[in-house]
C-alpha cells in the first residue's frame, strides 16, 4: 500500500521521525548540489565562453541553477533543516565530480550534455513524490534542467563540427563521465529503500543508474562519440 | 510591476523608478539616452572613431553576439573593472553572495520582458531570449558591484540606465557599437 500524500509542511512535522529524516535528506542534497554546480561550472564558464551570445547565455543558466538551489535551500528551511548544512561548506561534502575546476568551454559543455541529464532523472524520480512542496520543486525546476541539457546537446552539437572542436569534446567527457553514475548512489542503499518505502522516490539507484547509463548512451552515440569506461558505486 | 527593488535595498537609491526591461527594442535613442551610450561607450574606452549603428530586430541581434571571432576588447574592459571594483570591496565573498541572490530576485521579471518583447517582434527562440536575460541581469549586477564599491557615477552605471530605459546595448562588432 502506498504512502499517504503530504501537503504541506505542516502535515511534514506530523510524519514519523523516519520520513522527515528522509525528505531533509534529499532536499539538504539537492540544495547543496546545485550551488556547487552553479559555482564550480557555469560561473567559471562564462569566461570560457567563446562569444557574447554565449556569455550571456551562460549568466542566465547559471542564475537558473543558483535559482534551483534557492528553491530548495527555501524548502530546507521550512522544513528545519539546519542552515549550514544547505550550502556547500565543511559539513557536506560535495559530489566528486565538483571536484575538478573547469578548464574550457568544451568541458563545459559537455558537463551540460551530460551531467544535466543525471540531474534530470533525479528530479523526474521527484515528480510524483509524496511530499507536495518537494513534487512542486520538481515540477518547475524540470523544464529549466531540461533545457540546460538541451543547451549542452546543441552547443557541443557546434564543437563537434571540427575534428579539433570533437577531440576536446571526447576528452572532456573521457575526464566527467565516468564519476557521473555514482551520482545517483550507491548500490543496496538503505537511504533508497527508505525514500521508495514512503513514496518520496519511486526507483533504485541501480534502476535509476542503468537507465541514465542507457539513454546517455544513446544521446553521445547519437552525437558520434563514445563514452568511456564507467567506474561503478559501491 | 518589474522592479529591482531587492537590488535597490540597502545598496541604490530608493527613489528610483522602476527599470521597463527591453520595452523600446529598435526604437532610437532619445538625448539622455544618447548621453548614458556615449558615457559608457567612453567607460569601455573604445577607439575615438567607433561609431554607434541600431539593431533593428532579434534576428540581427542573434547575429551580432552570436558570430564568433568578434573583438572582445569592451568585454575584456567590463571584466577588468568588475575585477577591480571587487576587490575594493571589503568581504568580497559575503557582498557578492547578497549580489548574487539580489539578482536572483529580478530573474523572473527580466527574463519575462524579454519573453514578452521578444514575442511582441515574432520570437520565440527560448536561447536569445535567456541571452538578452543574462545581458540585463549582468549589468544589474555590474551596476550595484559599482554602487557598492562607492563609484555610483561608474559607467556600469550608464550602461545599466540603457536597459533600465528599454533598451539593449549589444556591444562591439565590425568596429561599430551596436544598441537595440
Amino acid at each position: 500500500m502506498s504512502y499517504p500524500e503530504v501537503k504541506t509542511v505542516e502535515e511534514f512535522r506530523q510524519q514519523p521521525e523516519e520520513y522527515q529524516t528522509a525528505v531533509k535528506k534529499i532536499v539538504r542534497s539537492h540544495s547543496v548540489n546545485e550551488l556547487y554546480g552553479a559555482r564550480v561550472f557555469d560561473e567559471p564558464a562564462i569566461a570560457f565562453a567563446p562569444t557574447p551570445y554565449a556569455k550571456w547565455l551562460t549568466c542566465r543558466v547559471a542564475m537558473e541553477e543558483y535559482h534551483h538551489h534557492v528553491r530548495f535551500k527555501k524548502l530546507a528551511d521550512e522544513i528545519g533543516v539546519p542552515e549550514d548544512q544547505t550550502v556547500p561548506g565543511a559539513s557536506k561534502k560535495p559530489l566528486s565530480i565538483f571536484e575538478y575546476p573547469l578548464k574550457s568551454w568544451e568541458e563545459f559543455c559537455a558537463i551540460k550534455l551530460v551531467a544535466d541529464y543525471a540531474e534530470i532523472l533525479q528530479v523526474e524520480d521527484l515528480l510524483h513524490c509524496t511530499f507536495h512542496p518537494l513534487r512542486n520543486i520538481a515540477r518547475l525546476t524540470m523544464p529549466e534542467e531540461k533545457f540546460h541539457a538541451q543547451f549542452g546537446k546543441d552547443f557541443c552539437t557546434e564543437l563537434l563540427q571540427t575534428a579539433e572542436g570533437k577531440m576536446r569534446v571526447q576528452e572532456a567527457l573521457n575526464q566527467y563521465f565516468p564519476y557521473l553514475p555514482s551520482f545517483f548512489g550507491a548500490a543496496n542503499s538503505k537511504n533508497n529503500e527508505v525514500y521508495r518505502k514512503y513514496g518520496l522516490k519511486q526507483r533504485s539507484n541501480e534502476e535509476m543508474r542503468a537507465d541514465y547509463i542507457e539513454r546517455v548512451s544513446t544521446l553521445v552515440g547519437g552525437l558520434g562519440l563514445t563514452l568511456p569506461e564507467v567506474r561503478q558505486a559501491a | 510591476m518589474v522592479n529591482v527593488v531587492p537590488l535597490r535595498r540597502g545598496v541604490l537609491p530608493a527613489d528610483e523608478a522602476p527599470p521597463a526591461w527591453f520595452a523600446v527594442l529598435g526604437i532610437a535613442l532619445t538625448r539622455v539616452e544618447e548621453e548614458d551610450l556615449a558615457a559608457y561607450v567612453a567607460g569601455l574606452q573604445l577607439p575615438p572613431q567607433t561609431g554607434v549603428e541600431p539593431a533593428q530586430d532579434w534576428s540581427r541581434a542573434r547575429e551580432l553576439t552570436r558570430a564568433p571571432g568578434g573583438d572582445m576588447t569592451w568585454w575584456d574592459r567590463e571584466e577588468a573593472e568588475r575585477r577591480r571594483l571587487t576587490a575594493r570591496i571589503g568581504d568580497a565573498d559575503a557582498v557578492l553572495r547578497q549580489l548574487t541572490h539580489a539578482t536572483d530576485e529580478i530573474a523572473e521579471a527580466v527574463h519575462g520582458a524579454a519573453a514578452v518583447a521578444a514575442a511582441r517582434q515574432g520570437c520565440g527562440d527560448p536561447y536569445i531570449i535567456r541571452v538578452a536575460a543574462g545581458a540585463a541581469m549582468q549589468a544589474a549586477h555590474q551596476r550595484a558591484l559599482a554602487w557598492m564599491a562607492g563609484e555610483p557615477e561608474h559607467f556600469f552605471a550608464c550602461k545599466y540606465q540603457l536597459f533600465a530605459a528599454g533598451h539593449w546595448p549589444l556591444g562591439v562588432y565590425g568596429g561599430r557599437f551596436h544598441i537595440f
